[in-house]
C-alpha cells in the first residue's frame, strides 16, 4: 500500500514538531480568556443555588409576541420561503435560491433549474450570505465624510452634471456588468450626458484570454468550455475547479465526465501542468510541476508538436518529454479534448487557441456560439484610462462596485491617478479601500437586497430579487443614476420595462402575456432564449511565429513568485467574511492568513521550516512548505491584507496586489525574479492539517482505471475481508422504519469545500478564529482531509470529506455518562446538547475525531461575558440574524457534531405525513449534498431497497471508514479511481 | 429555649423592618420624582382630592359608583371587562377639561350610558379628578407587591438554624441537643423542598395567565360566537407556530363588529386603532418553550390529528387565557407513549413494514407515536 502523509512534518518528523504535537494541549497564548479558577466555580455554584431559591419568588421574564398587522398570504410564521435570485460578485455568476425565514435570508442554495450548475453552489456563494449581515457595511450616504441625505446627494449631483464642462470625462468604473438592464441604463445615462464614460475593471484580470480570441477568431470573447464533453483535459496553471472563470460549472462538468457509477467504463483524463499545487492540480490524474515562467515554453512546445502532427509548417521546438507524450494523447483524443491556460499572457492564450483549433475542439468542448459575458475588463483600456487621468482629462470617477486601489495599485500609479481626480464617488455595498477618500459615499444594497438581472451567455437571462428589505440606508446605484438623469420610477420598473421591450417575445413566453412571463421568470429565476445563440466566429489563424519566441526555458536558478487566488478568499472582494476566513484552504489546510508556499526541496536548501518568516519582495510572510510545488517557485495568495474592509479582514494576512505589475498592457500575476530572505522570526499559522491524523490505515482507497476495469473491487479488497469477520457482541439495532445512510464518492469529490460552508450556514456552526484554530478548537462539522502520497516533489493527492459516521456500534454512545449521545430509531447518532455535561469522553472515544467541543461561547448562546470568544463579531445581533432558527445554538461546554441535517429530515418527513404519502428517495437532501457541485454525496434510506443509497451500497468500490474497527458506520465511501495506466503515463 | 426563639423572632423582625424601610424609601423617592413634573403659575389640581374622588372617598353623587369600583387598579383572576384605571387615565389625559366633563357626565355609547348615571361633580372636583388621572397616566400603576412569604420563611429558617448551630457549640443555652438537631433537620428539609421544587419548576409556568394589552376573550370568540380555532390560528395546520392572528384578520369581523357585549367599544377600538395607525399589538406570549426545544404545531394538529384542547385545555371557556399544562418534557413523552398514530390510513407509515406485519399478525393492536420514533431526542432537540 502507498504511504500517505498529511503534512510535510509527518514525512520528515522533526523533534520540535513531535514535541509540539505532544504539548498541543499546553499551547496557550496571552489572550487566554479563561480566568475562572476552581474556586470561582464553587463561588458561582453556591451563588447559583442561592439565586435559584430567590428566583422561586420571582416571575419569569415576560415574552412578547407581536404579529404582523397585515399578513401577506405567502408569509407564514416559522415556514421558510425560497426566492430565486442570482449571485454575482464581479467574478462568478450562479443562479441561486434564497431561503427566507420570518423575513430574513438564512441560507443560499443553487437554483436547480439551471442546467449549467444543476443546483450547486461554491463555498464563496454559500458564505456571501454573511456579508449581508456585515456590521461594517456603509450604512448611509456621506458627503465629505459627513452623513447626508439622498436628497442632498441628488441635488448636488444634478447641479454638477448640469454645469459639467463637456471636455472633461465623468468616468463610471464598474466590474464587468452582466446585467442587460444596467447596461442599458448606463447607455441611457451616457446619451443624456455625453461626457459620461463607462469603463470596466475586473478585480482579477482575464484580459489576455479575451484578447487572444480577438486575435484568432476576430471577436473578443470567452467561450463556454464543456469539460463534460471532453475525454482529455490538459490544464496549464488554470485552477478551473477552484478559482478560474466558472469553478461551479466546471466542477460539475468535471465530476460528470469522470463518474463511474451506473456501469460506466470510461472516464475523462485530466493532466495538469502547474507551478504551485492548486485544487485542480491536486485532482489531476497526473500532475507535472512546471515553473510558471516556463509555461509559455511548454505551451509553445505543445503547439509546435501538435502543429507538426497536423501538417502545419512551424519552427520546431525541443519539447519536454511530458509534452511529447501528452501531445500524442491529445492527438488521439482530437475533438474530445480541451487545453486550458490560466495565464494572462496574450501569446500563451493565442497558442492555446491554436492548439484547441488544431485539435478540432471548437463546437465540441469549446463552444464559441455561447460565449460567457464574465470578465469583460480589458487591461489595455485600464491603462488608457490611467493615461487620460494623468493627462487631466478625467474630472470625476464614480467607483461603482469596483475597488481599484486595492486590486490594482500598479506601483502607486493608481493612487496617484486617484488623487488627481477632482470628484470621487464611491457606490459600494461594502467597505473598501477605494471608498476612503471619496467626496460622495453612496452605499448600495447587498445583492440579497437588490433588484437586478444578468445575462451569462447569450439568451440565458436571470433575475436578482431582494430577499429582505435594505438593512441600512442604501440605494441601488442604478436608482442614483436614474435620479440624476431625471428618470422616473424605481430600478425595478426599469428592469421590468427592459424585459418587456427587449427580452420578452411570444415564443419564449410560450404564448403567454408579458405579466405571466415576468412572474414565471421571477419565480424560476431564469429563462433561456435559444434563439439568441450567436453564430460561432471562424478561426482566422494563429501567428505561428509566436511559438518560436519561446523555444527555450526561461527559468534558471532564479526564484519566481506566483500570485494566485485561493479557494476561500478568491480575489479578496468578499474577504470580510468570518465563514470564508475560517475555511481552510483545500490544499494547505491553513486558514485566517496567507503565507508563502515554497517547495520542500527549496526549503531544505535554505534550511527553512514551516512558520519561518521570510521577506519576499519587501513583504514578510510565514513559510508553508507545499509538496508538489515547482522547485524555484514561491507562491502567495491574493486577497489578504485588506486595509479597509471591516472588522474581520482588515490587516489580516499580507497584501500582495502591490506586486502585480502591468506588463505589455496586461496585469501580470507572476513576478519573474524575486529574492527571499529569512528574517529569523517565526509565526504560527492556523492550520487544520495535522490535527486529525489517522496514519497508516486504509482510509482513502484508490485504484487505477485499468485495474478497476479488471476488478471493480480493486484497491478495496480489504472490504471483503472485513465483511467476512462480521460479528458483534453488541445487540444489533432494529430499524423498523427508516435507516438513514450516506455515501460519499471519493472519485467524484473535487475537494472544493463548498460543503463545509453550507454545513456551517445550515447548522449554525461557530466561527472560532485564528487563535482557537491554532489550538485545534475548530468547530466545522464536516472537514476535508487531504493526504499526500509518494514523492514529496510531486505527490499524488487524495481527499476525504469526514463528518460524523453515525455508527451503529458507536463508540461514543457507550461512554457518555449521561446518555446525551445515543442512537435514534432511524440510525442517527443523536446528540442532546442540553443533556451534555462536557466530559468529552465521547470525543476521546471517537475513532474519526468528528466531535467538536465548545471550549468557549462562540455564538452568544449564554450570557456570561467571560465565556465568550468572538474574534469575528458573530455574537453581534446583526450577524446573529443569519442563524438558522431550527437549529439550537450550542453553549460553552457541550459537544456538537454532524446530525445528518436532522432538521431537514424532520421537515420532509412531516411534509410526507401531512400529504399522506411515502417519502420519496432523494427528497431529503443534506446541506452538504445539496450544494456539492460534483454530486459526490448521496443521502437516503438504506431500508428502502430501491433507493440510490441502497444501490451504492452494492457497489464494489464501497467501504466504511476504519471498518476494521467494526463500528458499522452509516456513512460509506466509494473508492477513488485514477485515469492512468502503464501505457498512459507521463513520467 | 424561649429566649432563643424570641431572639430569632426579633432578628426576623429586624429583617422585616429593614425590608419595609427599604420599600418606603424607594416609594417616597418615586413620589418626589413625580412632583417635579408639576408646572408653576397655572392653578394646580389637588391630587389628593382627585384620588379620593376616584376611590369614592368623597361622594361623586347619590347612588353613583366610585370610579375605582369598575376601573380597577389591578386586574384580578376573573376578567374585568372595563378599562383599567391606567387605561382610563391615559384616555383622560389626552382630553381637555370640557371633553372630560362631557365624557363623564353625558356619556355616549351603550355601555357607558348604562353605567355612567347619577354622577354629580363640580367643575373643581372634575379639575382635581382630571389632574389625578393625568398624573396617573404619567406615572403608571405601581408594581403589585410580590409575595415574599416563601423567601422570608426560607431566610428565617436559615437564621434559625444558624442560631441553633451557634448554640450547640458556643452559647449552649439549651441543654437538650435534640432540639437543635430537630430545628436543623426540619429547616434543611423545608429548604431542600423549596430548592428542589424551584429547580424542577424552573422555567415552567402552568396556570400562567398574564394581562394582555387587549382584553381578548377566547370564550366570547370560540364559545359564544363559535369561531373555529383554525380560523384565527390557521397556521397551526401548516407551520411550526400556530400564529397569532394579524390585526388584519381581526378586522375581517371587527370591520362591522365595533361594540362588544361585555367591553363596549373600548377594547375593540384598540384593534381598529392598531390596524388603521400601523401600531403593533404587543401580546404577551403565554406558551413558552425553551430555546433548545423544537415544537411543530402542524405535526400534532395536521399530521397527528390532535385536538387543540389536548394541550391547551378548554380554551373556549377562558375569558383570560391560561397555560393549562406545564409543557414539561415528561408531559410530552408520556403523551407520545399513549397516543396512537394514524398508522393504517396515512400512507407515510407504509415505510414501517415490520410494524404493519406485527399488526396483521395480531402481535400489536395499535401503534403509539413513541413506537415510530416520536421520543427520539433529536426530533425535538436539534
Amino acid at each position: 500500500m502507498k504511504q500517505y502523509w498529511k503534512s510535510i512534518e509527518e514525512l520528515v518528523p522533526e523533534e520540535e514538531v513531535v514535541q509540539e504535537k505532544k504539548s498541543s494541549f499546553l499551547l496557550s497564548d496571552g489572550n487566554d480568556s479563561s480566568k475562572n479558577s476552581r474556586r470561582d466555580f464553587l463561588k458561582y455554584f453556591g451563588f447559583g443555588i442561592a439565586s435559584a431559591a430567590v428566583l422561586a419568588g420571582c416571575e419569569r421574564p415576560v415574552k412578547k409576541a407581536i404579529p404582523l398587522l397585515i399578513q401577506p398570504e405567502e408569509v407564514k410564521p416559522g415556514t421558510a420561503n425560497y426566492y430565486a435570485s442570482t449571485f454575482y460578485d464581479g467574478s462568478e455568476m450562479v443562479p441561486i435560491l434564497v431561503k427566507v425565514r420570518d423575513g430574513r435570508p438564512i441560507k443560499i442554495e443553487g437554483n436547480d433549474l439551471c442546467k449549467l450548475t444543476g443546483g450547486a453552489a461554491s463555498a464563496r456563494i454559500q458564505a456571501s450570505l454573511l456579508n449581508l449581515y456585515d456590521e461594517s457595511r456603509p450604512a448611509q450616504p456621506m458627503i465629505d465624510g459627513k452623513p447626508a441625505s439622498w436628497e442632498q446627494v441628488d441635488a448636488d449631483m444634478i447641479k454638477i452634471l448640469e454645469e459639467w464642462d463637456a471636455n472633461n470625462e465623468f468616468v463610471i468604473l464598474t466590474p464587468t456588468l452582466i446585467s442587460p438592464s444596467t447596461q442599458k441604463l448606463i447607455n441611457d445615462f451616457k446619451d443624456k450626458f455625453p461626457f459620461v464614460v463607462h469603463e470596466t475593471f475586473d478585480a482579477y484580470s482575464y484580459s489576455a484570454l479575451r484578447k487572444a480570441f480577438e486575435l484568432n477568431y476576430g471577436k473578443a470573447i470567452i467561450p463556454s468550455y464543456r469539460l463534460d464533453e471532453a475525454k482529455l483535459v490538459v490544464g496549464f496553471n488554470a485552477d478551473f475547479l477552484g478559482t478560474w472563470l466558472q469553478p461551479v460549472v466546471f466542477g460539475r462538468q468535471y465530476a460528470e465526465a469522470r463518474k463511474l457509477t451506473g456501469g460506466k467504463r470510461e472516464m475523462m483524463r485530466h493532466v495538469q501542468f502547474e507551478s504551485t499545487m492548486t485544487l485542480t492540480g491536486s485532482n489531476a490524474d497526473e500532475r507535472v510541476p512546471m515553473p510558471a515562467l516556463d509555461e509559455a515554453h511548454y505551451v509553445a512546445a505543445l503547439f509546435s508538436v501538435l502543429a507538426k502532427k497536423a501538417g502545419v509548417n512551424v519552427p520546431s521546438i525541443k519539447a519536454p518529454v511530458q509534452i511529447e507524450k501528452i501531445a500524442e494523447e491529445l492527438w488521439q483524443a482530437k475533438g474530445k479534448s480541451l487545453v486550458l491556460s490560466g495565464s494572462n499572457n496574450v501569446d500563451v492564450q493565442s497558442l492555446i487557441c491554436g492548439i484547441n483549433h488544431i485539435l478540432e475542439n471548437e463546437g465540441q468542448t469549446l463552444r464559441l456560439d455561447t460565449p460567457i459575458n464574465l470578465f469583460q475588463g480589458d487591461d489595455t483600456k485600464l491603462d488608457a484610462l490611467l493615461n487620460r487621468i494623468e493627462l487631466g482629462k478625467v474630472r470625476a470617477l464614480m467607483m461603482w462596485g469596483a475597488n481599484p486601489l486595492y486590486h490594482a495599485p500598479l506601483s502607486g500609479r493608481m493612487q496617484a491617478a486617484f488623487d488627481k481626480v477632482e470628484l470621487k464617488i464611491a457606490a459600494q455595498s461594502q467597505q473598501t479601500e477605494s471608498t476612503v477618500d471619496c467626496k460622495y459615499v453612496l452605499p448600495t444594497p447587498h445583492f440579497l437586497e437588490s433588484w437586478d438581472d444578468a445575462e451569462l451567455t447569450p439568451g440565458l437571462f436571470t433575475l436578482t430579487q431582494p430577499a429582505i428589505r435594505p438593512i441600512f440606508k442604501t440605494r441601488h446605484a442604478q436608482e442614483s443614476i436614474m435620479a440624476w438623469a431625471g428618470m422616473e420610477g424605481k430600478f425595478y420598473d426599469y428592469i421590468k420595462l427592459n424585459w418587456k421591450e427587449n427580452i420578452y417575445n411570444i415564443n419564449l413566453a410560450k404564448g403567454k402575456q408579458f405579466e405571466t412571463f415576468w412572474k414565471t421568470s421571477l419565480r424560476d429565476g431564469l429563462v433561456f432564449d435559444e434563439e439568441r445563440m450567436q453564430t460561432a466566429p471562424a478561426f482566422s489563424g494563429v501567428d505561428t511565429n509566436i511559438a518560436s519566441q519561446y523555444n527555450s526555458t526561461k527559468s534558471g536558478n532564479d526564484l519566481e513568485l506566483v500570485l494566485y487566488q485561493n479557494v476561500p478568499i478568491g480575489d479578496g472582494t468578499l474577504a470580510n467574511n468570518p465563514w470564508l476566513q475560517e475555511l481552510p484552504d483545500p490544499v494547505s489546510r491553513v486558514c485566517w492568513d496567507n503565507y508563502v508556499a515554497v517547495s520542500p526541496a527549496f526549503a531544505a536548501l535554505r534550511g527553512w521550516s514551516q512558520g519561518d518568516v521570510v521577506t519576499v519582495s519587501g513583504i514578510d510572510l510565514p513559510v508553508l512548505i507545499q509538496p508538489g510545488q515547482a522547485r524555484n517557485t514561491l507562491a502567495v495568495a491574493l486577497g489578504y491584507g485588506r486595509k479597509n474592509a471591516g472588522r474581520v479582514a482588515t490587516d489580516l494576512g499580507k497584501d500582495v496586489y502591490p506586486l502585480v505589475e502591468m506588463k505589455d498592457g496586461y496585469r501580470q500575476y507572476l513576478v519573474p525574479k524575486v529574492e527571499a530572505v529569512a528574517t529569523g522570526s517565526t509565526y504560527e499559522l492556523a492550520a487544520t492539517q495535522s490535527h486529525h491524523s489517522m496514519e497508516g490505515r486504509a482510509l482513502v482507497r484508490e485504484t487505477t482505471i485499468a485495474e478497476y476495469l479488471k476488478n471493480p473491487a480493486s484497491g478495496n479488497e480489504m472490504h471483503e475481508k472485513v465483511e467476512k469477520l462480521h460479528t458483534s457482541l453488541y445487540h444489533e439495532h432494529d430499524y423498523k422504519g427508516h435507516h438513514w445512510g450516506m455515501a460519499i464518492d471519493l472519485h467524484s469529490c473535487i475537494g472544493c469545500n463548498a460543503c463545509v460552508v453550507a454545513c456551517s450556514a445550515e447548522n449554525n456552526v461557530p466561527v472560532v478564529g485564528r487563535n482557537e484554530v491554532r489550538r485545534s478548537h475548530e468547530m466545522h462539522w464536516i472537514r476535508l482531509d487531504r493526504y499526500y502520497a509518494g514523492d514529496s516533489d510531486n505527490p499524488e493527492v487524495v481527499r476525504q470529506p469526514v463528518m460524523c459516521q453515525h455508527c451503529d456500534n458507536a463508540p461514543c454512545e457507550n461512554v457518555c455518562p449521561v446518555a446525551a449521545t445515543n442512537h435514534s430509531s432511524e440510525g442517527i447518532n443523536q446528540m442532546a446538547y442540553n443533556r451534555c455535561i462536557g466530559t468529552r469522553y465521547c470525543n476521546n472515544n471517537c475513532p474519526y475525531k468528528v466531535r467538536r467541543f465548545n471550549w468557549y461561547d462562540y455564538t452568544g448562546a449564554d450570557t456570561i461575558p467571560n465565556n465568550r470568544v468572538d474574534p469575528a463579531g458573530m455574537t453581534l445581533d446583526l450577524k446573529r440574524m443569519v442563524l438558522n432558527p431550527d437549529v439550537t445554538v450550542r453553549a460553552k461546554g457541550v459537544i456538537e457534531k454532524c446530525s445528518m441535517c436532522i432538521q431537514r429530515i424532520q421537515e420532509k418527513k412531516l411534509t410526507a405525513k401531512r400529504e399522506g404519502r411515502m417519502l420519496e428517495d432523494g427528497e431529503i437532501k443534506t446541506a452538504c449534498q445539496q450544494t456539492c457541485p460534483a454530486n459526490a454525496i448521496t443521502f437516503g434510506d438504506m431500508n428502502d431497497e430501491n433507493s440510490n443509497i441502497s444501490k451504492l451500497l452494492k457497489d464494489a468500490r464501497q467501504y466504511g471508514l476504519l471498518e476494521e474497527l467494526h463500528t458499522l458506520p452509516s456513512v460509506v465511501y466509494l473508492s477513488k479511481v485514477r485515469n492512468k495506466d502503464q501505457n498512459k503515463t507521463l513520467s | 429555649m424561649v429566649k432563643t426563639l424570641s431572639k430569632s423572632r426579633s432578628s426576623g423582625k429586624i429583617f422585616l423592618k429593614f425590608f419595609l424601610i427599604f420599600l418606603i424609601v424607594s416609594s417616597t423617592t418615586n413620589v418626589g420624582a413625580q412632583e417635579k413634573h408639576s408646572q408653576k403659575g397655572a392653578p394646580e389640581p389637588d391630587l389628593k382630592v382627585g384620588e379620593r374622588l376616584y376611590y369614592g372617598l368623597i361622594s361623586t353623587g347619590e347612588d353613583a359608583k366610585a370610579c375605582a369600583s369598575c376601573h380597577t387598579y389591578y386586574t384580578s383572576d376573573t376578567i374585568n371587562w372595563n378599562p383599567s384605571a391606567l387605561e382610563m387615565a391615559q384616555v383622560a389625559a389626552d382630553m381637555d377639561l370640557a371633553t372630560f366633563k362631557s365624557h363623564l357626565l353625558t356619556p355616549s355609547g351603550a355601555m357607558r350610558e348604562k353605567v355612567h348615571i347619577n354622577y354629580e361633580l363640580t367643575d373643581e372636583q372634575l379639575f382635581n379628578l382630571h389632574g389625578y388621572l393625568t398624573e396617573l397616566a404619567d406615572s403608571g400603576v405601581p408594581q403589585k407587591k410580590m409575595s415574599i412569604n416563601t423567601i422570608l420563611i426560607f431566610l428565617l429558617l436559615g437564621v434559625l438554624m444558624a442560631v441553633a448551630l451557634v448554640d450547640i457549640f458556643f452559647t449552649k443555652k439549651i441543654k437538650f441537643k435534640l432540639i437543635h438537631i430537630l430545628i436543623i433537620m426540619a429547616g434543611l428539609a423545608y429548604q431542600g423542598k423549596v430548592i428542589a421544587h424551584t429547580l424542577i419548576d424552573f422555567g415552567r409556568s402552568p396556570d400562567y395567565m398574564p394581562d394582555q394589552p387587549i382584553k381578548f376573550s377566547h370564550k366570547v370568540h370560540a364559545q359564544d360566537n363559535q369561531i373555529d380555532c383554525n380560523y384565527c390560528h390557521y397556521n397551526a395546520q401548516h407551520g411550526k407556530s400556530a400564529g397569532i392572528p394579524s390585526a388584519g384578520l381581526c378586522m375581517n369581523c371587527h370591520m362591522v363588529v365595533r361594540n362588544g357585549t361585555n367591553s363596549g367599544q373600548f377594547e375593540i377600538a384598540k384593534i381598529v386603532d392598531a390596524y388603521e395607525n400601523n401600531n403593533d399589538i404587543e401580546w404577551i406570549r403565554i406558551h413558552n418553550l425553551p430555546d433548545h426545544v423544537y415544537f411543530n404545531h402542524s405535526q400534532h394538529v395536521n399530521a397527528g390529528q390532535l385536538d387543540c384542547a389536548e394541550c391547551h385545555g378548554t380554551v373556549e371557556e377562558m375569558h383570560i387565557l391560561k397555560q393549562e399544562n406545564d409543557l414539561s418534557m415528561g408531559w410530552c413523552l408520556d403523551c407520545h407513549k399513549k397516543t396512537n398514530v394514524n398508522f393504517r390510513d396515512n400512507d407515510y407509515y407504509k415505510t414501517f413494514e415490520a410494524l404493519h406485519k406485527d399488526i396483521q399478525e395480531g402481535a400489536l393492536d395499535s401503534i403509539k407515536a413513541a413506537d415510530v420514533g416520536a421520543n427520539d431526542c433529536m426530533n425535538c432537540h436539534h
